[in-house]
Order: C-alpha cells, then sequence, then structure tokens
C-alpha cells in the first residue's frame, strides 16, 4: 500500500502533442505532491478549470452573439472578468496551491454562471445558489471538509427557503431569469459530468501506472528474494559441509581414539602376562623351593598385578563410556542364573572372612535382555564391594522379582560412607579412603556400573550410615530384545555426537 | 573298551613369556604331554605335516609373523587333515570388536591375554570337552 499510494517525479505526464497525452499533460499536478488521492484531486481540478474556461468562453460568446439585449452590460463584464481569471486558478493548482485554487475557481464559476443569471434584481435567488457553490468547493476537499460544506449548504438552502416563503414576491418569477438559470445549470452539470468522464481516462493511466510500479517493484523484490534464495542455499550448503566436515573429523578422532586404547590395551596386557604368571609360578615353587616370606612377596607381586589389570579393564571401560563409544552385545539373559554365578562367586569371597553369606532370592526370576557379562559385572561388583568394606558381620543379597522389573539389594554390616562421601560414590576415582583388601579397588566400579544399569533402562541407588553399612539397590526392567536393542543403540547414537 | 585319545596341543606364538607361560600350565601344571609350540607361522602347513599324530587343538596368536592368526586360522580350515580341530585364539587384542572379528572369521574360542593361572585349566578342560571358551580376563 505504501507503493501505491505515494508517486514520483517521473510517473508526472511529458509534454505531448498527442491529445490525450496533452491533457494529461496540462492537468499534471505540482511534482511536489506526493500523495496519490491528492494528485487524482489536483488533476481533477485542473481538468475542470480548463473545461469550464472553454465553456465559459463559448457562453460568453453565444450570450453577445444571441440577444445583447438581453443581457446588462456589468455581468457581461463580470463574466468575462471571471473567465479571464480562471487560468488563474489553474496556476495556482499547478503551483501546489491547491486548496487556493479549488476555492479560487468555484468562487470564479459563482461568478461566471450563476451571477448573471440572478443579476436582474432576484439577488437573493443568486444567494440561494451560493449553497451549490458551497456544495462543489466541498468536492474538492477531503471528507471531513466536504461533509462539513453539504451541512454549510444545507443550511443556507434551508434559511434561503424560509426567507422566500416569508417573502413570496422576491421568489424566481421572471422567465428570463428561470431560463438561464436552467441552462446554466445544465451547463455546470455537464461541464462536471464531461470533466469527470475525460478525467477518468487519467486516473485510469495513472492507476494503470500504480499497477506497473508495483509490478515492477515486485519483480524487483522477487529477483532480490529469489537472489536471497540463493545466497542463503549457499550458506546452508557450505554450513552443512563444514558440519560434515566436523562429523567426519570427530569420527576420524573417534577411531585414532580407538585404536589407542585397543593398542594400549594389548600393549599392557602383554607384559602383564609375564608379569603375573612367572611370579606365580615361582610362588606356587613350579621354579623350585620358595619360604614363606619369598610366597608371600611375591603374592604382592601377583595382588598388585591383578590390580593393574582390573585397572586397565576399568579405565577402558570408562573411556569408552564417556566417548560415548561403549557397545553392548544384547543377548537373552537368565536372571536365575546370572545371580547364581554371582552367589557362587560371593561364596568364595566370603572363604576366609569373618563374614556371613546370606541370601533371599526368589526361584522364578524373569528372563530379560541385555549384556549377559556387563549385567553380571554389575551385580559382582556391588557383591564384592560389601564384602570389600565389611569387617565383621554379614553380607545379605536379595532378588525381588516385581512382574514388570526385577530388584536387587546387596546389604552390608561394613564400613559405611559418611554423608559428605556419599556424592561421589558414582563418580570415577573417587574412591573413599580405606580399604580394607589388600587389594585396593580402581574407584571406577561403581560409576561404570551406573552407566551399565541405566543403559538397561533401570536404577541403580544407595542407602548407607557410617559405621553401620551400606545397602545397594539396583532395579531393571524386564526388557524385550528389541526394547534391549534400542537402548543399546541410543548409547550409539552418543557416539555420532560424541 | 574305552579309548582315551591324548589331546595334541600346537602354539603359535612369537613371544617367548608367552609360550613359556603355556608350556609350564599345560605340560608340568596339566600334565599334558603332547606340546608343539611354534615361534613364527612361515611355512605353518609343511611344518605341521612333520606332526604324527596331527594336532587336534591349536593356539594361535594374532599380531604375528609373516602371517597373523587369521591367516593361519584360514590355513589350517582349508586342510583337511585338521578339520576336525580345534583353533583357540590366544591374543592381548581383546577389545570387544576385536573378540567379534575373532568369532566372525570362525575360531572356535578365546583366551585372552594375560593368562590367568587359576582360570587356565578350566578353560583348557571347557574347550576338550567341546564347550565354547570366549574369556577375556
Amino acid at each position: 500500500m505504501s507503493d501505491s499510494g505515494a508517486i514520483n517525479a517521473n510517473q508526472l505526464p511529458k509534454f505531448s502533442w498527442d491529445p490525450r497525452q496533452f491533457f494529461q499533460w496540462l492537468t499534471r499536478p505540482h511534482p511536489s505532491v506526493i500523495d496519490i488521492e491528492t494528485f487524482r484531486q489536483s488533476s481533477l481540478l485542473a481538468a475542470m478549470i480548463i473545461v469550464s474556461d472553454i465553456v465559459g468562453i463559448i457562453l460568453i460568446i453565444t450570450l453577445l452573439a444571441l440577444d445583447p439585449g438581453q443581457i446588462n452590460a456589468p455581468d457581461v463584464v463580470m463574466m468575462i472578468v471571471g473567465a479571464a481569471l480562471l487560468p488563474v486558478a489553474y496556476l495556482l493548482n499547478r503551483a501546489g496551491k491547491y486548496e487556493l485554487g479549488a476555492t479560487f475557481f468555484v468562487l470564479l464559476l459563482y461568478i461566471i454562471f450563476i451571477v448573471p443569471a440572478f443579476a436582474d434584481g432576484s439577488g437573493s435567488a443568486s444567494l440561494a445558489f451560493a449553497a451549490l457553490a458551497i456544495l462543489m468547493a466541498g468536492l474538492f476537499f477531503e471528507t471531513r471538509r466536504f461533509l462539513i460544506s453539504v451541512f454549510v449548504a444545507l443550511a443556507w438552502s434551508g434559511f434561503m427557503i424560509f426567507s422566500n416563503m416569508e417573502n413570496p414576491s422576491s421568489a424566481v418569477s421572471e422567465d428570463s431569469t428561470s431560463y438561464f438559470a436552467v441552462l446554466f445549470f445544465l451547463v455546470l452539470i455537464s461541464v462536471l459530468i464531461s470533466t469527470f468522464i475525460l478525467h477518468l481516462r487519467t486516473i485510469e493511466t495513472l492507476r494503470r501506472r500504480d499497477l506497473e510500479t508495483a509490478n515492477e517493484a515486485l519483480r524487483a523484490s522477487e529477483a532480490i528474494l529469489e537472489q536471497r534464495v540463493i545466497e542463503r542455499t549457499h550458506q546452508l550448503e557450505t554450513a552443512r559441509n563444514q558440519a560434515e566436515a566436523a562429523q567426519q573429523e570427530a569420527e576420524r578422532a573417534n577411531q585414532v581414539k580407538s585404536q589407542f586404547l585397543a593398542n594400549m590395551s594389548h600393549e599392557l596386557r602383554t607384559p602383564l602376562n609375564a608379569i603375573l604368571n612367572f611370579t606365580a609360578f615361582v610362588a606356587d615353587g613350579v621354579m623350585g623351593p620358595v619360604n614363606d616370606e619369598q610366597v608371600e612377596a611375591l603374592m604382592q607381586s601377583i595382588s598388585s598385578g591383578k590390580h593393574l589389570l582390573a585397572l586397565i579393564n576399568d579405565v577402558l571401560d570408562i573411556t569408552k563410556i564417556e566417548a560415548g563409544m561403549m557397545d553392548m552385545f544384547i543377548q537373552e539373559v537368565d536372571l536365575n542364573e546370572a545371580v547364581g554365578v554371582v552367589v557362587s562367586m560371593a561364596k568364595g569371597l566370603v572363604k576366609n572372612r569373618s563374614i556371613t553369606l546370606e541370601t533371599t532370592i526368589e526361584d522364578r526370576l524373569p528372563i530379560t535382555y541385555g549384556d549377559k557379562r556387563r549385567l553380571r559385572q554389575v551385580l559382582l561388583n556391588i557383591v564384592s564391594n560389601a564384602v570389600k568394606f565389611t569387617r565383621e558381620g554379614s553380607v545379605t543379597v536379595r532378588a525381588m522379582n516385581l512382574g514388570h522389573s526385577v530388584r536387587f539389594e546387596v546389604q552390608d554390616t561394613g564400613l559405611g560412607i559418611a554423608s559428605e562421601d556419599q556424592s561421589l560414590v558414582f563418580e570415577s576415582f573417587k574412591q573413599a579412603k580405606h580399604d580394607l583388601l589388600d587389594t585396593p579397588g580402581t574407584g571406577l566400579g561403581m560409576p561404570i556400573s551406573k552407566f551399565f544399569v541405566e543403559a538397561h533402562g533401570g536404577r541403580i541407588w544407595f542407602e548407607s550410615t557410617l559405621d553401620v553399612g551400606s545397602t545397594f539397590f539396583i532395579e531393571l526392567p524386564v526388557l524385550t530384545e528389541n526394547e534391549a536393542n534400542s537402548l543399546a543403540s541410543k548409547n550409539d547414537t552418543m557416539m555420532a555426537y560424541a | 573298551m574305552i579309548t582315551v585319545q591324548e589331546p595334541v596341543f600346537v602354539y603359535v606364538e612369537d613371544d617367548l613369556p608367552s609360550r613359556q607361560i603355556v608350556k609350564v600350565l599345560l605340560t608340568r601344571v596339566m600334565k599334558f604331554s603332547n606340546l608343539t609350540l611354534f615361534e613364527d607361522s612361515g611355512n605353518i602347513l609343511s611344518r605341521l605335516e612333520g606332526l604324527n599324530p596331527p594336532p587336534t587343538v591349536f593356539f594361535l596368536d594374532i599380531q604375528m609373523k609373516p602371517h597373523d592368526g587369521y591367516e593361519v586360522l584360514h590355513l589350517l580350515r582349508g586342510d583337511r587333515r585338521y578339520a576336525s580341530a580345534t583353533i583357540i585364539a590366544m591374543t592381548a587384542n581383546v577389545m570387544s570388536n576385536d573378540v567379534e572379528q575373532l568369532k566372525k572369521e570362525g575360531f572356535d574360542g578365546l583366551i585372552g591375554k594375560p593368562i590367568i593361572k587359576d582360570t587356565f585349566p578350566q578353560l583348557v578342560e571347557r574347550i576338550l570337552e567341546g564347550k565354547p571358551v570366549w574369556f577375556v580376563p
């Protein structure tokens, strides 16, 4: 709208001898007129002045030629002066003084057409026609002023009718004056109508011009838009290429990391093979007799070697977990069997310790899907922790079938965890200081367990009181093969964006 | 009449300590008598021809020269004489994708390194019973 509501200088008609274009050039308003409504009104006014002047001149000539005796000289002079002054109204309009030009024009029309018609004694009738002039003047202004002029014209007419009724003798009576009044009124109407018709073409031309300009603007903005789309597409492509390159780089980095882990694992395991086994052979006396002191020293070596092996495994696990590279091998898991294995291993752990192992295992635990080895690792981890941190007393293992899930509880009467340390339990390398066993933990078992429990859609938590003991809880949902695989692949997805 | 067939072991391994450890475990701890050690995989098939009776259980290292464990596996699988032999990988390459690869290529089992002295005899017994063994220490 803002585009079509304004005009610019090059829209103004140029001079040409072509009649229509010449008329448009003649009726062209001042270049400073920028809003389209004023432009049209100003143009219309110019057209009306031109037509009125021509009609006025013809009228004067006709009057002079037809019946010179009927008309008194002052009236004719006034008409001639009025017609001569019309170009002033035109020039005022052309100069951008549209309102002044319009007022002046109406005044002159009144002088040319109305005044002479009633000049011969019926002055009040001519005054009555002033209402028409006021109405006309209103036509050239915006709605509010037009309505005011209608109101004033009506009021003026009413006043004149009222005064005529009181004084009927002064009403229009003479044939000649009424003849002239009707004639001039018809002329005035025809002037208005013809001007309107002529002017409609100008308006149409302008409208088409507006439309073309708008279309051009549209085409231009379309071209700009198209250009922007191309640029934006290009930017998006560049961004996508960068993202792809970044992803490839990340994947390559992940591969390098995996390769490094694999190499590290291999290079650490190979010497450990010799360290652990030759030490054990010597300690066992396979290589010849050894005394108790030597056996004790060698057992310390073996214990340290085993700790190193556990550390390698846990560091590999935690590194894979943190890099989102931990993959799981999903298969059917019979929890009865898994718990059975863990309990039998727990029996081995409490042997030679002043700890009793108590078990409350439900007969029929469900069969689920998951990574069998990892689930066993998790259960064994919390059981061996319970044994490790209990000096004397008991370790109780419970397993409950809750229908859609299964719950494990491992309760001990051990050291317990100080409340300030409890938040660190599932964090890497944050094992509390005290250790009862000669084999210190890696401090990675709990975070790894938490990962695997959650990777199976379960949760792990604990309750603990210092010097009283701890209870660890694991709740695992019973999964279908698809559910387990989709949980495991979530972990893969993590890898892709790690 | 029951004939207990004595297993014939072959271990192809370029790492000396590993060879010594397995030798101690199989012969001194487990009291098996028929074990042949190879320190590389060159001309492995022709060198195996000299063995009588033919080997029934192979332990193969993976990272060795000139043929790695996978190549040796395929050479053995392509030879009718060892069609019924059990072929076990014995390696320190025990990352989960390594294990998947071993299974895919056709190994019958895995004893990962480091060898755990106390577990090794049980693993070998299981292997001799024809049960699957995929042990990662």
